[in-house]
């Protein structure tokens, strides 16, 4: 028995400074992992939710089918931040997700632009989500911002938007929204 | 007895070892694409996207206007114009193409022509969603004919 | 017999020694016999950089405000793949020299096709270029030396066995009178 136990120590020794030395060297992939994704997602049933002490809102949803291609649509949000916190966001990420998992990331080009004027209300029209964060109201209320996004026309009723702050990831929210359809120009 | 043991042990370890070391992957095959073949007009699926080889012609020299301004690009060598589908798989995403010559060097797409509405480098792809574009490159014309024959398209 | 034994041993060390500060001092000699000449080259003459090779054709003065020296080049990617950084990077394109002290301004590379910037260069394909350094104002004709180096490419790095662009060495140099345009 004596002569067994002294090589089963060792062997569980090595073991541990195994684990040890991967933990070591993992650690900062590990975290940069944890910092990737939006790895733990809270659904809230309506389009308002908290996400690390801000107050996250969709205040408008509105899509219009593309003229000339009706299999797609483009989607205007205009998305509310509040909170002392919004600060210690960092940057925003803000995708529409279906429940499939896909995901569909803001437009930054010209037909994002369109969509923005077209569909938006004027008004501070353009200010990207980022931007929102840096400079919140002076009166206290919700910093808004707005995105476009472009989406096959049947997913228009199965989406909800997802958002997280850089530091607050791995944790992320997951809001229901509603488009209302709206007619293209002319 | 023992001795023999021993050896033994010595000899397997360092077999393994040698095993392992001969088989690692080098780094320059660990980082490389994942490469879907497929031949012209099939549909090939990637993780990020999809894409399907339509047609391809050359041109001398290539016009179009960029920024409100008109220009005209020739070339040595010859302008290939590749027509692609392409559509997005599980998030939006952007492409680049490459053309791999008969010769098997990879031609990046031309940054001579540039600003072109449909034009790859213009293109966000959508998941769900399969949009019409082209691309063109710029090569040495008997690089075409061998990447024609051999009928692959990498994405 | 511990003796002897002693004075061996003492007389081994002292002989690898003196061995090893002799090769050192001929090392040092050897380096100072032949001093590093870098072989002259004229103009038509194609230079290998490692991913190019660079055939200067003509130097001239552009006499603009402030005046531009223009090197008149072709250079072909010998690479198997499009490049965009066609000296290197970070970019080591050919040195000028005035009396001596190496030019600090960065050159526009032309691409005399497009008179516009050159963006890329695909293999196989040799491209007419211009490369321009803009001058003192008041800067007048003399000889200029040019100096080129190439870069070293390694299959597989000693660090994590990849393709690498590595360190540069002087493989060129010529020394001109640029004409005055």
């Amino acid at each position: 028995m004596k002569r067994i136990a002294k090589p089963l120590a060792l062997l569980a020794v090595t073991l541990l400074c195994l684990g040890l030395t991967v933990l070591l060297v993992g650690w900062s992939d590990i975290q940069e992992l944890r910092r990737a994704k939006n790895w733990q997602v809270t659904e809230f049933p309506d389009p308002k939710g908290e996400l690390a002490g801000v107050t996250v809102s969709v205040d408008q949803a509105r899509a219009m089918i593309v003229p000339g291609k009706t299999d797609r649509a483009v989607v205007y949000l205009r998305l509310g931040l509040s909170g002392e916190a919004m600060a210690d966001w960092g940057w925003c990420n803000v995708s529409l997700t279906d429940p499939k998992g896909r995901e569909w990331f803001p437009l930054f080009n010209e037909v994002g632009n369109t969509a923005i004027e077209l569909l938006g209300d004027g008004g501070n029209s353009g200010q990207s989500c980022d931007s929102s964060l840096r400079s919140p109201p002076e009166d206290g209320g919700p910093s808004f911002s707005d995105q476009a996004f472009l989406v096959p026309v049947d997913m228009l009723d199965k989406l909800r938007v997802e958002l997280s702050g850089v530091n607050t990831r791995p944790k992320a929210v997951s809001l229901p929204f509603k488009p209302v359809l709206r007619l293209p120009p002319g | 007895m023992s001795r023999l043991v021993n050896l033994a042990i010595v000899v397997g370890g360092a077999a393994l070892l040698a095993g392992m070391m001969l088989t690692n992957p080098d780094y320059n095959s660990v980082v490389r694409p994942f490469v879907t073949k497929v031949s012209a007009g099939d549909t090939g699926e990637t993780r990020m996207f999809a894409g399907r080889f339509e047609a391809w012609r050359t041109a001398d020299r290539v016009s179009f206007d960029s920024l409100g301004t008109s220009v005209t690009r020739d070339t040595e060598g010859v302008f290939l114009i590749v027509d692609l589908e392409l559509s997005g798989t599980i998030r939006s995403t952007m492409v680049d193409t490459i053309w791999e010559g008969a010769s098997k060097r990879r031609y990046a797409s031309t940054k001579r022509v540039a600003n072109v509405p449909r034009q790859v480098d213009q293109l966000w792809l959508q998941p769900g969603l399969s949009s019409t574009t082209f691309t063109v490159f710029e090569l040495p014309p008997d690089e075409i004919e061998g990447g024609a024959a051999g009928g692959d398209y990498e994405l | 017999m511990p003796l002897l034994r002693r004075l061996w041993l003492r007389l081994f060390a002292t002989v690898g020694l003196v061995a090893a500060v002799m090769l050192s001092w001929w090392w040092k000699v050897d380096a100072a016999r032949a001093p590093d000449l870098v072989a002259g080259t004229s103009f038509g003459q194609p230079i290998d950089l490692g991913r190019t090779f660079f055939t200067p054709e003509a130097l001239l003065l552009r006499q603009s405000e402030p005046p531009e020296l223009v090197l008149s080049a072709t250079i072909e990617n010998v690479t198997g793949e499009t490049q965009r950084s066609f000296f290197g990077m970070p970019a080591n394109p050919p040195q000028i020299i005035l009396d001596g002290a190496p030019l600090a301004e960065e050159p526009e590379i032309i691409l005399l096709r497009d008179n516009a910037p050159l963006l890329q260069l695909q293999p196989r394909m040799p491209e007419e270029i211009q490369m321009v350094w803009p001058l003192p104002a008041d800067w007048q004709p003399k000889p200029v030396q040019i100096a080129f180096e190439k870069q070293t490419f390694k299959l597989r790095d000693n660090l994590y066995g990849q393709s690498s662009w590595l360190g540069y060495t002087p493989v060129a140099q010529m020394t001109v009178t640029p004409e005055v345009e």
